[in-house]
């Protein structure tokens, strides 16, 4: 079997920054597998600019901020492989993949690092009364066609779901020549950016229906339009609300999901609001030598810090080659407070000497918030916050000395109130 | 007259109202501090906006979408226009990150370059 020191899996930008630093780090034999024929990952397909601001203070495209990474692994001895998808991951860390040429076969490694990103909800999950016709569409799959392969979906355009791509495919669309009817979003607050809706919708005059969802899909082989309701405070159609808009095209923008099906044979504790794997303040999961970074540990709002927090885990994962750091056993686990959904990492580690970076999400809007981070009934920080909503997930940096009290004290509970 | 403005300098998104003759700003409220007034400002005479698109490129491949993007900011309401102007024509591989694809798009003085290296 091929032995290497570290398996990376993905080369989006989660991947290539944690090769490059296991790499920076003095590792020299390091693998990392990619199942598409490109580096980049889902960077490719976004076109539009905005991403880098926090990296690179300036604004780049998608393609431009991985081309970064791309040009930097090349001057590398990282072996990239292309056109190889991992199928499994075993408890004992070898990796079995898959590629045309070379057919299946297995590789052990000292440690992996996890870098597969993440997908988007299917469509099954939306329990929408009515037929199945062709011409609906998940918002990832446009964003593909239009900017990859240089088609459009459609003419007459209908948008359920305010997620960020399905905006930004929006306004993309529209200056296309198509005809974006409306986007419905369930919720009574749009789930992108706010920048997002303001330069994607309101600068073309697309309207944004808040508390409005689809409620029936219409038309036989393709689809002819669809019925869309208002709804109540608890998320029911309101009747006598509906109204039939015409479009051939129905899209769907309604969030994304880590993409983790190869580790479900390792035994590992998961979180089951992110979707990923719990994690430590190493970006080790709880199965010594496997990290995991990027959008398949949870979703991202932005690159930059997909960047970041994987070329930790790429370092991470040198030194544990390496030895300079054994697993650790003793953790203390950080807990969710009011109003808070998740928080990553699951757990900092007794031995942890550093500042530690936490990111979490808030369960609804909320405006004038105060973030405080207790430990046992003490608080230990607080930090204002002019507004917070799910859509954007909040970071906070624990200093050396935070960090050492809440070693000391053996707990860390962070909640926001408005 | 009067027009609606959402302030996006911060995540608190303020709905700034404008009161204007249909030339000069009258009077602004709705904003929660200055910053949201200097940016209504502006918007209000020119919104100018970059623009991300693909143009048509022969390559080894067959022809590709090349990914492209102004250097600079345009006025939202030439958008449209520089769209059909790009795709006018077909180009041809190879291209580089940063390579100009079109001078001066539409009089703005501002250039289209590409953002993807296309073998
Ligand atoms: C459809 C879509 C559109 C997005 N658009 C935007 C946007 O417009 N703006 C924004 O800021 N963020 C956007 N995001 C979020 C964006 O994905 C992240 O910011 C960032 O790209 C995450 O990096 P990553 O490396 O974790 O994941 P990815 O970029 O998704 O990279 C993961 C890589 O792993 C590979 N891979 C997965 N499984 C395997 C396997 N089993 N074997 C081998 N290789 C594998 C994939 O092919 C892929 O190349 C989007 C996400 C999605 C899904
Ligand atoms: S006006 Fe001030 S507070 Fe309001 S969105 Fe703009 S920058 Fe934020």
């Amino acid at each position: 079997m091929i032995k290497t020191n570290i398996a990376i899996i993905g080369g989006g930008p989660a991947g290539l920054a944690a090769a490059i630093a296991a790499h920076n780090k003095g590792i020299k034999d390091i693998i990392l597998f990619e199942r598409d024929k490109e580096l980049g990952g889902i960077l490719n397909q976004c076109i539009h600019d905005g991403f880098g601001l926090h990296k690179f203070k300036t604004r780049l495209t998608g393609p431009e901020y991985a081309g970064r990474y791309i040009d930097e692994i090349k001057k590398t001895q990282v072996d990239i492989r292309l056109n190889h998808m991992v199928t499994n991951i075993s408890d004992d860390l070898a990796i079995t993949l898959v590629n045309e040429d070379r057919g299946a076969y297995k590789v052990q490694a000292k440690a992996i690092v996890l870098a597969m990103g993440c997908r988007e909800r299917p469509r099954g999950a939306l329990n929408i009364p009515g037929s199945r016709p062709a011409g609906i569409y998940t918002a990832g799959t446009v964003q593909k066609l239009v900017n990859m392969e240089g088609k459009l979906p459609g003419k007459n355009i209908v948008i359920l779901g305010s997620g960020d791509i399905g905006l930004i495919m929006a306004r993309r669309m529209t200056l296309e020549g198509a005809n974006v009817k409306a986007v419905c979003e369930m919720m009574p607050y749009s789930s992108g950016l706010t920048r997002n809706v303001v330069q994607c919708l309101n600068d073309f005059n697309i309207p944004l229906k808040l508390s409005h969802t689809v409620t029936r899909i219409l038309g036989d082989k393709r689809i002819e339009g669809v019925e869309i309701s208002r709804l109540d405070q608890n998320l029911k159609p309101i009747p006598g609300s509906e109204e039939i808009m015409e479009c051939d095209t129905l899209i769907l923008s309604v969030g994304l999901i880590p993409e983790n099906d190869i580790i479900f044979g390792v035994n590992m504790t998961m979180n089951q609001f992110t979707g990923g794997p719990m994690i430590d303040n190493n970006l080790m999961t709880d199965k010594p030598g496997i990290f995991s970074c990027g959008n398949c540990l949870h979703v991202h709002d932005l690159v930059d810090y997909v960047s970041e927090e994987s070329t930790l885990a790429g370092e991470r994962a040198a030194e544990f080659v390496l030895k300079e750091k054994l697993p650790q056993q003793e953790k203390i686990p950080l807990k969710c407070g009011e109003n808070v959904r998740y928080i990553v990492p699951g757990y900092i580690t007794k031995e942890s000497i550093e500042p530690v970076t936490v990111m979490f999400r808030v369960t609804k809007p909320m405006n004038d918030c105060r973030i405080s981070i207790y430990c046992d009934d003490i608080q230990l920080m607080a930090a204002k916050r002019q507004r917070c909503t799910p859509g954007e997930s909040e970071r906070i940096t624990l200093s050396k000395e935070r960090v050492r009290t809440i070693l000391e004290k053996g707990s860390i509970t962070v909640s926001v109130s408005e | 007259m009067e027009k609606q403005i959402i302030c996006i300098q911060c995540p608190v998104g303020c709905s700034v109202t404008v009161k204007h003759d249909g030339q000069n700003i009258k009077g602004i409220s709705g904003n929660k501090c200055s910053k949201g007034k200097f940016y209504v400002q502006s918007e209000f005479i020119c919104s100018n906006r970059v623009l991300t698109s693909t143009v048509l490129c022969k390559t080894e491949k067959g022809i590709l979408p090349l990914p492209v993007k102004t250097d600079g900011e345009i006025p939202l309401h030439l958008l449209r226009d520089a769209v059909t102007q790009l795709r006018k024509n077909t180009y041809t591989a190879p291209v580089k990150t940063g390579d100009k694809i079109c001078s001066d798009i539409l009089g703005t003085g501002i250039d289209v370059v590409a953002t993807k290296d296309l073998l």
